[in-house]
This record gives structure tokens, sequence and C-alpha cells, in this order.
């Protein structure tokens, strides 16, 4: 929990470090860069990890519960 | 000013404008999914979902799949029974996302999913807001969820399970080519569990003596922590690493990293991706090879190689392209994923193939 509430206060102090004027975001709109690239391929995976690891959060994978062990 | 949004805790990030763009394209996109497994699971899963932009920016979204199992695992055989068994789940959900300010959106998510032994409902909501004139984004998520679990063929078995889970993520743009992502999410799961068909051995002697029924702690509170770097290399190379820690009261701490590189081609209509990712788990506190009974039974009991010392390792690769027909797009997946257990007596290693294939087509 220390170790999470350290990353938030680090990334809110980051907020505002840089400046990237909407003309130069070219690149940071190419669809490669987006989080992540193909959702349902995405999803996928997730829903395996989700189902065969003991640990889960903080990759975005939503849907049902399910009784799947 | 930065001390003032701090103590706030309230900071709004900008949103990444690819990442805001696909999800408030409107679409249907249509696709399945297959898992197969060399322990006899195998489970298709066909899936459809919708996007619709509605005067005033309101977005709205509805989706449904159905996973259609079967399986011989040992997992089955050993605990439940000696035949293979398939069963069909079936979920379905919508969500609606509202602009409330400038550069500050809500929005709320509804997911329902049945089998014929497990119900669950998710409800959830979530606020996102952008920041430093769009250069950092922040969103704040909530979900709530009911499951009742049941037991084929015992109507008088029901057992509730409820999970509370808030998310904290954070976008910040890092300069012309990159962005850096945190988030956090804690989840706190109580009520039943474990697994109505599993039944632990009990050995005295060295010999096993009786069955007990999986019994695990009815309280579980997991935290997730993950930073991750998306950047462009060159222009039309691009690359994903992650990091990701997360420990539960269950006393499981894992350790996730995962790389990605996608390149464009045809003047990005085409997107080649490929995948590493390794998955390191110590074992729940309760977790044995084996339980002795010569000091009684032992009060919290598992046959779950999930909640063991375990690892797992990803390989894939995807395919996107653009198709000459009202600009639709396919994507197409595949990973290897090996599974493997430390201390598991019954199998040691599982090898499975998750693959997908979509499309998508703008509305």
């Amino acid at each position: 929990m220390k170790v999470a509430a350290l990353l938030i206060a680090g990334a809110l102090a980051l907020g505002g470090c840089v400046r990237v004027r909407p003309h130069e975001r070219q690149t940071l709109a190419h669809p490669a860069l987006a989080q992540p690239p193909w959702p349902d391929a995405q999803a996928a995976q997730d829903h395996v990890y989700q189902v065969r690891e003991g640990s889960e959060g903080a990759v975005g994978a939503g849907g049902g519960g399910c009784g799947c062990n | 000013m930065r001390l003032q949004l701090i103590i706030a805790g309230a900071v709004a990030l900008a949103a990444a404008e690819a990442r805001a763009q696909a999800e408030v394209e409107p679409a249907a996109v249509a696709g399945v999914r297959v898992y197969a497994d060399d322990d006899h699971v195998t489970v298709w899963s066909p899936s459809a979902r919708a996007t619709a932009t509605l005067p005033r920016g309101v977005v709205v979204d509805a989706h449904v799949v159905m996973d259609a199992v079967t399986a011989a695992s040992i997992d089955v055989t050993s605990s439940a029974s000696p035949y293979a068994f398939a069963e069909r789940r079936l979920e379905g959900g919508g969500g609606v996302a509202v602009p409330v300010a400038a550069q500050q959106q809500v929005g709320a998510t509804v997911v329902v999913s049945d089998e014929h032994d497990y119900t669950s409902l998710r409800v959830g909501g979530r606020w996102r807001g952008e920041l430093a004139r769009r250069n950092a984004t922040l969103e704040l998520g909530y979900t709530a969820g009911f499951d009742q679990v049941g037991r084929a063929g015992d109507p008088t078995f029901a057992r509730d399970r409820r999970e509370h889970r808030g998310v904290v993520s954070f976008t910040q743009i890092v300069d012309r080519r990159g962005y850096l992502d945190l988030v956090v999410e804690g989840v706190r799961t109580t009520g039943y569990q474990a697994n109505p068909y599993r039944f632990v051995p009990v050995t005295m002697a060295g010999a096993v003596a009786y069955a007990l029924p999986e019994a695990v702690p009815t309280s579980r509170d997991a935290v997730a922590a993950l930073v991750r770097l998306r950047r462009a290399l060159a222009p039309a190379w691009f690359a994903h690493v992650d990091y990701r820690l997360a420990r539960d009261t269950w006393g499981i701490t894992s350790h996730t990293g995962s790389a990605r590189v996608v390149r464009a081609l045809d003047d990005d209509e085409v997107l080649l991706g490929a995948e590493l990712r390794g998955y390191l788990q110590d074992g729940a506190s309760f977790h044995r090879a084996s339980y002795a009974g010569e000091l009684g039974a032992p009060v919290w009991r598992t046959r779950d190689h999930v909640l063991g010392a375990m690892h797992t390792l990803t390989v894939g690769a995807t395919a996107q392209a653009r198709l000459p027909w009202r600009g639709a797009q396919a994507t197409a997946a595949a990973a290897w994923l090996r599974f493997g257990w430390g201390d598991d007596l019954r199998q040691r290693d599982r090898d499975a193939i998750v693959s997908s294939l979509t499309v998508l087509v703008p509305l």
C-alpha cells in the first residue's frame, strides 16, 4: 500500500511537468500507441490470466465474474 | 499549483488522443476467441459489441459474449467427476459515458454473467478528467460485484460472494513520442471463494485417510500497481513495456513484466505486434502440496494450484489490417502460454493457446 501511495503521489507530482502542444502530437495519436493497441485481443488474454493466475488487477480487465476455476 | 493539485487529490490528466478516439468511435465489432490447452480444456467464445455516439457527446456501448467450455482436465476428473463436462457461460453488459464539464467525463457500466452454477453482477462507475492542458489524464473507477455460487445437481447449495474494486489510473505525456501510465487497483472480496466441486485429501501416516470440502478464508484484500511506458522508437516502430506488482492478504505476491513491439506498415494500414510476458507468483500461506491430518483437520485447505507457487510465460503475435470494405478493420492474434506449478503433485506444467479474430466496422 505504501508503494501504491508513493506511486500515486509521484504521478500527481509529474502532472504538468511536460507541455506538448496539440500540433506536436501527431506521433502520440498513432493507433500503435493506444493502450491497448488491440483491446479485443488483449481482453481474451487478460481473461485467461484472471482465471489461471492467483493475482489480478491494474490491467483493465473488466467483464463479469465466472466460476471458471 | 502542483501542491494544490496533490492535496486536492483530484488531478485531471489529458487523455491520449488515440485512446480517446478509439473509445468514442461508433463501431460494431464481432469476433471469436479460442482457448485450448494440453489438459483437454477448450473454450470457444463468440462475441459482439457496439459503440454509438449520441447527441451532446454521450457514448453508449453494449456487448455480449458466450463461453462454450468442454473440459476433461485433471482438475475436473480428479475432484468432481471422472467424466468430461461441457457448459456455457453467457455475459452481457452495457455502459454509458457522459461529458459533464470541460475535459471531464463520467461513466457507468453494468455486466451480468450467468452459467448453470454461477451468477454474477458487476456495477461500476468512473470519472475521467484532464489536466495540464491535456498533457495528463486521471481516471477514478469503482466496481461492485455480486456473485452467487451454486453447485450442479444440488439446488440447496447457494453461497454469496461480494467484491469491491477501486482503481486509479494516471497517464502522462512524457514527450512528443511517449506516455507514462500508472495504475493502482485494490480489491476486497468477501464470502464464499472456494470451489464447491473440489475435495482436499488429508493424509495420516503418509496415506490418504479422508477428503474434506475445499475451504479458504472468506475475506481477501488485494492491491496491484502497474507502471507502463509507451513510446515511438522510430517513425514506424513502437514499444510498450510494463511491470506490475501485486499482493494480497492470502500471502500471494506476484511480479509481472511484459514487453510489446509494434511495427506499422503500408502507411499505417497494417500493424504487426509481438509480445513477451512473464509472471511469477508465491503461493498462498495456506497452500500445501498435501495436507497432513495428524494434528487435526486443516482449517484452510485447497487443491487449487492457482493459489500455489506458479509462473507463466507468454509469447504472442498480433496482426491488424484495414479491409477494403466500409473502412472495416480485422485483427488476428495468437499467443502460446506455458503455466508451471512448483509444488503441484498432479501436474507440473500446462501449455495453452489463446487465439482471437475480430472484425470492426465503423458505423
